[in-house]
This record gives structure tokens, sequence and C-alpha cells, in this order.
């Protein structure tokens, strides 16, 4: 057995050397000034691209806007998602399948066709390039992702505690504060954390329905990739993996993380 | 138990809300009821126009090859590498694998361009090693007919994703199964197929459905990385939708209900030989 | 009275799981309410502590009783597992807003009861399998309640525990004066703590007795099997007489039977070996620690007896005499 269990290792370095050397070639862009062709290292470092970023007159906006919605997306999807969840989680209604195609809609039905279709009625109720319309049409795309981990949570849970706790005599609230979130408190960070990284990478939502007022870093981004200036790409880049990551790390240290007793 | 189906509500609200909106208007407009540019006669030619033109066809049928190439390679690539995680359980490597779920697809886009492009750094070692003398003479694998870089994108993104997911699946399935099976003197393949497969075989079909849609329907990578003559529905869309001219919206409502059908039929579709398939009827 | 149970039904989905089910519990008696797994017993639990909606029929609480005053015990126990054995313990308290002094004092003599003490500060997935059971009843019991709840309380214990903590909640019991519904699969459990029980089979109540009625009277041949000591003779009864070949015996006819039928003797009859009576060839004879079991033939049927009143040692025929009529049943 442990020859295969070598050549197990080697296939999975393999896989993860091949998953970083695209992160190092964004890394080595963003920090050369010169790096023409056919050159395999840069030709000249230097921290310009940054610098050019940063003059940039919509760089903080956008950074501050992708923070902002992602926050607020995450609270609000968490919100909605959390009762949602407990309510699937134990119905015995409807079917596996059925719960999960009905969790799974807005990721089947095509986000270019929901968001441009439902940005004339933005339009018409004046929610086009508002923080509001923005959270709305994030939230519906970033749903599926809170409530697949949420469910899953419920699952493992299961009733039998807050059920126990219902015969004790505690009341609803009691129940969920002293009871489900501790015990849930895993699942809700990890949820949290996929949904502020989802609703910052988005774009075709921002770009239909933001009206051009609201600018977020996938918005700056794309045109910069498209036009192959590729030391300003990888400059936001690793500028918006920053804050993605930042953004996580504040929220696992809000909402906490493992509880004893929680079975991951 | 009408006070616990209080806690759904604002979860259905939210999704209702956003698809009403758009199936109704969709449906208005792509009928031909669009009276701010002075049109009320509700008729089927906008549908008729999709559906019949050659363009449209080949940006549908040309989506359909990408999301068709990529689903199936990210599921069978991704299962093999689910159980490569199995057998090796370095924490590390488990994370660096991960990874790429986390990134934004125009990241990973514009990573693909700096590795495959024709100015990409493989290109540069080519050149480097004498293979070739000029950038033209590189593969072309970004904006080609063949979507290749597109291909690759998602097959950076979703092999992780289907590996991680059906991993945890894996993890769970009952060794005991297994271990019986071979003391019955099952071989390896029969093994997977009658005992593994069955099991994880509705958890794939989910994958299916969700990884065929969304790239499908997506845009920024084949806005990024595709081929001016190919374009995908979404592209086409994003076109239609992007132009002063006005007259143009009922087509692309049209195409966009049409591409909700076609997404929508597939996804019954796969649920359905699921269902038919061993292991698709819930046992417990 | 108290507990006052009227017509309940219990549906899964359209199938009708559990139906008729009328009874009462008083004050201070333990009732068993015993049948096979799986037949909706833990549900009419749930219904009667108030955590599943009733769907047909009445629970009403009298006398003191109240279903604020009703606590179910799972047989998963369900401990917190984030919370500490003390705070698990007091958790109901705090629910019911005593204040902390109260809360102490209520934990500490409970701690004391129950044996927990040094255990305080622990977490379930520290505790032993007793230790756990006992937790939970304490975290239950401390609430002082009129009506305990137990759905299969000892059936994850092993054996030498079953019985210490038989004998424990019998002692709680008659302590704190509660009364208790226990449902079981357990025959032994259900006839050591029962006042009454109530046999569940086939979705409908069959006969509410004390133990030794429902041993000794069954009222059809389902209670009787599901007992599990039954023997079945084939014989013809006309009013009181039953007549097996020669032998005529009075028995009980409840249902007044006539005709073929089967007369009932439970392996623990009270049975003496005298110079008449029926005739039985002993076939076999087996030790145990509980006494002696025998098997015999009477008839054509094969019957085992643990009560016989003397020991036999390989005697090919006796006479069996029975000291308390016996009963018949239709076949």
């Amino acid at each position: 057995m442990k020859r295969s269990s070598k050549r197990h290792y080697f296939l999975l370095l393999f896989a993860a050397i091949l998953v970083i050397l695209p992160l190092l070639l964004l890394f080595l862009w963003s920090v050369s000034a010169k790096w023409m062709y056919p050159a395999v290292f840069p030709q000249v470092f230097a921290g310009s691209v940054y610098q050019q970023m940063l003059n940039e007159p919509n760089f903080w906006p956008a950074v501050l806007n992708s923070l902002l919605i992602a926050f607020a997306v995450t609270i609000v999807t968490i919100i909605i998602a959390l009762p949602a969840a407990r309510y699937f989680a134990f119905q015995k209604r409807l079917s596996h399948r059925l719960v999960e195609i009905m969790i799974y809609l807005p990721l089947i039905l095509p986000a270019i066709a929901i968001i441009t279709s439902s940005q004339v009625l933005f339009l018409q109720l004046h929610l086009t390039g508002t923080f509001f319309g923005m959270i709305l049409i994030h939230t519906y795309l970033c749903l599926p992702y809170a409530m697949q981990i949420l469910l899953e949570s419920y699952r493992n849970l299961g009733e039998g505690y807050s059920l126990t706790a219902q015969t004790l005599g505690a009341d609803s609230w009691s129940i969920f504060w002293q009871i489900t979130w501790p015990l849930l408190r895993p699942g809700i960070t990890t949820s949290a954390m996929l949904v502020f990284i989802v609703s910052c990478s988005q774009y075709l939502p921002t770009f239909f329905i933001g009206g051009g007022k609201i600018v977020t870093l996938p918005l700056l981004l794309l045109p910069y990739a498209n036009n192959g200036r590729f030391g300003l790409a990888s400059s936001y880049s690793l500028i918006f993996l920053g804050c993605t990551m930042l953004g996580v790390f504040i929220l696992k240290l809000m909402i906490g993380g493992i509880q004893r007793g929680t079975k991951h | 138990m009408n006070k616990k189906r209080v806690l759904v509500i604002p979860f259905l609200l939210l999704n209702g809300a956003v698809i009403l909106a758009a199936l109704f208007k969709g449906i208005q407009i792509s009928l031909g009821y669009y009276p701010l540019i002075g049109l009320n006669k509700i008729s089927l030619t906008n549908y008729q126009q999709v559906l019949n033109d050659p363009f449209f066809q080949k940006s549908l049928g040309y989506s359909c090859y990408l999301a068709l190439t990529a689903t199936f390679l990210s599921l069978l690539l991704g299962l093999l590498l689910a159980f490569l995680l199995l057998k090796v359980k370095n924490p590390w490597l488990h994370k660096i694998i991960s990874l790429p779920i986390s990134l934004p697809h125009i990241i990973v886009a514009l990573m693909m361009m700096q590795m495959i492009g024709q100015t990409g750094i493989i290109s540069r070692f080519f050149f480097q090693l004498g293979w070739i003398q000029e950038v033209g003479q590189f593969l072309l694998m970004i904006h080609d007919s063949g979507g290749v870089g597109i291909i690759l994108v998602f097959l950076y993104k979703e092999i992780p994703y289907v590996a991680v997911t059906t991993l945890a699946i894996l993890q769970q399935l009952q060794l005991g199964y297994i271990e019986v099976a071979r003391n019955l003197g099952a071989s390896s393949v029969r093994i997977f197929f009658a005992v593994i497969l069955p099991m994880i075989q509705k958890t794939l079909f989910t994958l299916f459905i969700i990884l065929f849609c969304f790239t499908f329907a997506s845009f920024e990578v084949p806005y990024l990385l595709g081929n001016p003559s190919n374009q995908t529905v979404a592209l086409t869309a994003y076109d239609l939708f992007t132009q002063a001219d006005l007259t143009t919206r009922p087509q692309a409502f049209a195409l966009n209900l049409v591409m909700s059908g076609i997404c929508l039929v597939v996804a019954a579709v796969a649920l359905v030989i699921s269902r038919i398939l061993p292991g698709g009827r819930k046992t417990s | 009275m108290g507990l006052s149970i009227n017509d309940l039904q219990l549906f899964y989905g359209k199938n009708k799981i559990l139906q008729d089910l009328t009874f009462t519990v008083e004050d201070g008696e333990i009732v068993a309410l015993f049948g096979p797994s799986g037949v909706g017993k833990t549900s009419l639990l749930k219904m009667i502590a108030g955590i599943q909606p009733v769907d047909k029929g009445t629970i009403r609480f009298t006398n003191g009783f109240s279903q604020a005053s009703t606590v179910l015990v799972f047989q998963d126990f369900w401990l917190f597992p984030h919370m500490t054995v003390v705070e698990n313990i007091a958790f109901g308290l705090k629910a019911r807003k005593f204040s902390k002094k109260i809360i102490t004092e209520k934990t500490n003599k409970i701690l004391e009861v129950f044996d927990l003490n040094g255990l305080e500060k622990h977490f379930p997935d520290q505790l032993s399998g007793g230790q756990k059971q006992r937790v939970a009843l304490a975290r239950a019991i401390v609430l002082e309640p009129k009506l305990l709840l137990l759905d299969e309380p000892f059936a994850n214990l092993d054996s030498h525990l079953k019985n210490s903590m038989r004998e424990y909640l019998r002692r709680l019991q008659k302590e704190y004066s509660f009364s208790v519904i226990l449902v079981t699969h357990d025959r032994d459990e259900a006839f050591q703590l029962a006042d009454r029980m109530i046999i569940l089979l086939d979705g409908r109540i069959q006969q509410i007795g004390a133990p030794q009625e429902i041993y000794f009277y069954p009222a059809n041949q389902k209670v009787a099997k599901t007992i599990g000591e039954s023997n079945f003779i084939p014989g013809m009864i006309q009013d009181n007489i039953f007549k097996i070949g020669d032998i005529e015996m009075i028995v009980e006819n409840p249902n007044q039977l006539q005709g073929e039928a089967l007369l009932f003797i439970p392996y623990g009859a009270d049975a003496e070996i005298s110079e008449t009576g029926l005739p039985a060839q002993v076939l076999s004879n087996e030790w145990s620690p509980n006494g002696q079991r025998t098997q015999v033939k009477i008839g054509e049927t094969n019957c085992t007896f643990t009560n016989l009143s003397q020991k036999i040692i390989d005697e090919e025929e006796i006479f069996l005499k029975f000291n308390e009529n016996l009963q018949v049943m239709p076949r």
C-alpha cells in the first residue's frame, strides 16, 4: 500500500502546484513595471502599478462599496436563510429533491436573464443605483449558497435539543440564542464567509442594477483584464483577494469559531 | 404547523419577488407588449426570430457545447480528485486544492490569459526553449473557436468544487458496504458501479444541473476569453441589452426566456434520469 | 384525576397510526405504555408534552396537573453538548426565571440526590452512559414536575445498570411524588415499575390493567403473545366447562364463547403437581437463576411452565392442578 500512497501523494501535490502557479503569476504581474514578451521574469520590479491603481479616482469608492454591500448582503442573507433552512430541514411534506430545486433555482435560472429582465421593474420602482436594490439582487444570488450549508447544519443538529429545551420550559427566543445559535455557529460562520465572497465577486448585477452610480471592484477589474493590461488587472485582483480575506476574517471574529460539542 | 410556516416566508418572498419580476416583465415584453417604445401587439414573432435565426442558434449551440464539455470533464476529474483527497489526508494540500472555489471567475480568466495566452508565460517558455520563433506560432488557446481557455477556466474552478462536495459524501459513505462487497469477491470496478455510484449519483446529478446551467449562462468568462465569431448566449443577450436601440429589447427578452427554458428543461431531464437510476429514490 | 386522554388519534401523512386512545393517569402512579417499537408511542408522549400538535382528540389536565408541569425525557437524553452538567440541570430553572439563589439551592440538592457530585463542571462528552442518564433525569426532576414522561429511558444502558436505575426511579418517584408515563418495549421493565400497564398494539389500546392482571388475564391472543409467556391449548368450551380429551375443567369465560376455544395458561401460572388433574408429559427441564423451566406436552401442544410447585426430576407423566381459574380465548 505504501507505494500507491506515495503515488497518490505526488499526484495531489501536482494538482496543488497547478492551483498555485497561476496565483504566483498574478503576484509577479502586479509588482512588475515592465515585463515584455518574451521575458520569463519581469524586467523591472516596482510598486508603480499599485501606485497607478491607488491614483484611480474610483479606487477607494469601489473598495468601500464592495465591502459594505458584501457585509450588508451577508447579514440579510443569513437572517433570511436561518429560519428558512430550519423549516426545510425538519418539515416532512416536501421531498429532499424538491427542496433542493427550490433552493438552487437562482443558480439554475441564468443570472443574466433574471438580472436584465428584472432590471425593467427595478427601474420602474426607482431601485436602480440604490444600495437597497443592490442588496436585493445580491441576496437573491447568494441565498442558495447559504441555504445549502445551513440546511446541512440544521440536519446535522437535529431537533432533539430544541424539543428538549421546549419541554423544559424555554420560549422560542431562548431556545434559539442558548441552544441553536451556539451549536450552529460553525455552519453560520462558513455560510457567512461564502456569501461574503460571492457578493464581492458579483459583476453582472452591479453592472445592470447599479445604474452606473455604484462602482465595485469587479467593475473596475473587468475592463483592465479585457484590455490586456495585465499589470493593473493583477494588482486589482490581489487587492480584491486581500479585501475578501479581510472581510472573511472579520466575519469569523464576529460570529465565532468551533464550539465544544459540535460536529464539523 | 402554521407557526413554523412563517419561518420560510422571507425566503419565498425574496426569491419569488425577483423571479416573478423577471418572469412577468420578460413574458410581457417578449410577447410584444412594450409601450415604452410603442409596441403593443402580442405575438410570437420574437420567439420565432430567436429560434430560427442562425446567429442565435449558433450562439445557443456553442453555449451548450461549452457547458456540456466543461461539466462532464469537471465531474469526471473532480470525482477522481475526490478519491485522491480521500486517500491523502494532508490538510495543507486540502486547503490549497479548495482555493479556486473562492476565486471569482474574472480573476481566474485573467490568470488563464497570463498562463496560456499567446503572450502568456508558457508561450514565453516555449520561445526561450526555441520551440517557437514568434508569438503567432504559439497554439491559440484563448480567443479561439474551440473555447479551450474558457473550458480550462471552468475546470480550474469546478474540479475542486466537485471534489470537495463529493468528498463530504464519500466520507460519510458506510465503508462497511465496500468491505462486504470485497469479501463477496467483487472487483473494484464492480464495487464502484454497484455500490459507490448509486450512493453519490444524486449528488452528481445535482452538481451536473448547477454546473451546466452556470456554465451555459456564464458571461464574464466568455467575454474575456471568447472568440468574436463564437458568441455565447450571455454575450448575445448582453449585446442586445446594452444597445441604445430599444427595438431589440423584445428579442433580448425572448432570448432570456429561451435561455431559462433550456436550463429548466436540462434540469428536469437530469432529475428524471437520476430518479430512474439506482439510488435515485429516497429509501429512508 | 390528573391527566385525561380522550379519543386521541395520530396520523402520519394519510395513515392513521393510533386511534381511539382513551386513558387516564392518576396522581402518583406509574403507568407503562407497552408495545413494540415504532408504533407511535414517542409521538403520543410528544403530544402530551405539548411539543407536537394534536390531530384529533383531547388531552385534559386537571387536579394540579398541567402541560407546563409535564416534562418529557427523550431516549437519547439530548444533553446540551456545549453546557456543563450544572448548566444542563439549571436550564429549566433558568427558563422559569427562578432567582440565582434558588437555582443554586435546587441544583445542589439534586446533584446530591443523583450522586453527581464532582461532575458539575464536566461536559456531556466526558460522561458515561449511566451518568448521562442521571443528568437527563436530574434536569427534568429538578423542575419538580407533576408528570414525568419517559421515552424508553433505560434502553441504552447495560443490563446491570438497567436494574439499579429502575429502582432509583421508583425511589425518586416516591420521594418527589410525581406521576410517570413510561414508554417501553421491555416487558420486565414494565412489570417491575408499573402500577398500571397500557398495552398498545395495532394502533389501539388492547388492554389497561395492573401487570398481574394483564399477565394472568390478557384480553386477547395478541396481548398474550406480546407478553410472550403464553401457552394455548385447544379444546371445547361450554359455558364454564372446558373439555380437553377426557378432562373437564372449570374456567373463566369472559367473552361467553361456545364450541372450539383455546385455553390460555401463562408460563408462570400457579400449578401444582398432584394425583389428578390435567395430564402432561414431561419433555425437558432447564435450570435458570429464576427457577425451573419445564417443557411438557398436553395433548398435542408443547407447553412451558416456570412456576411448578415441586421440582420435577425426570418424571414421565404428571398431573397438573391450577389454583386459580384459567381463561379461554377464541381461536
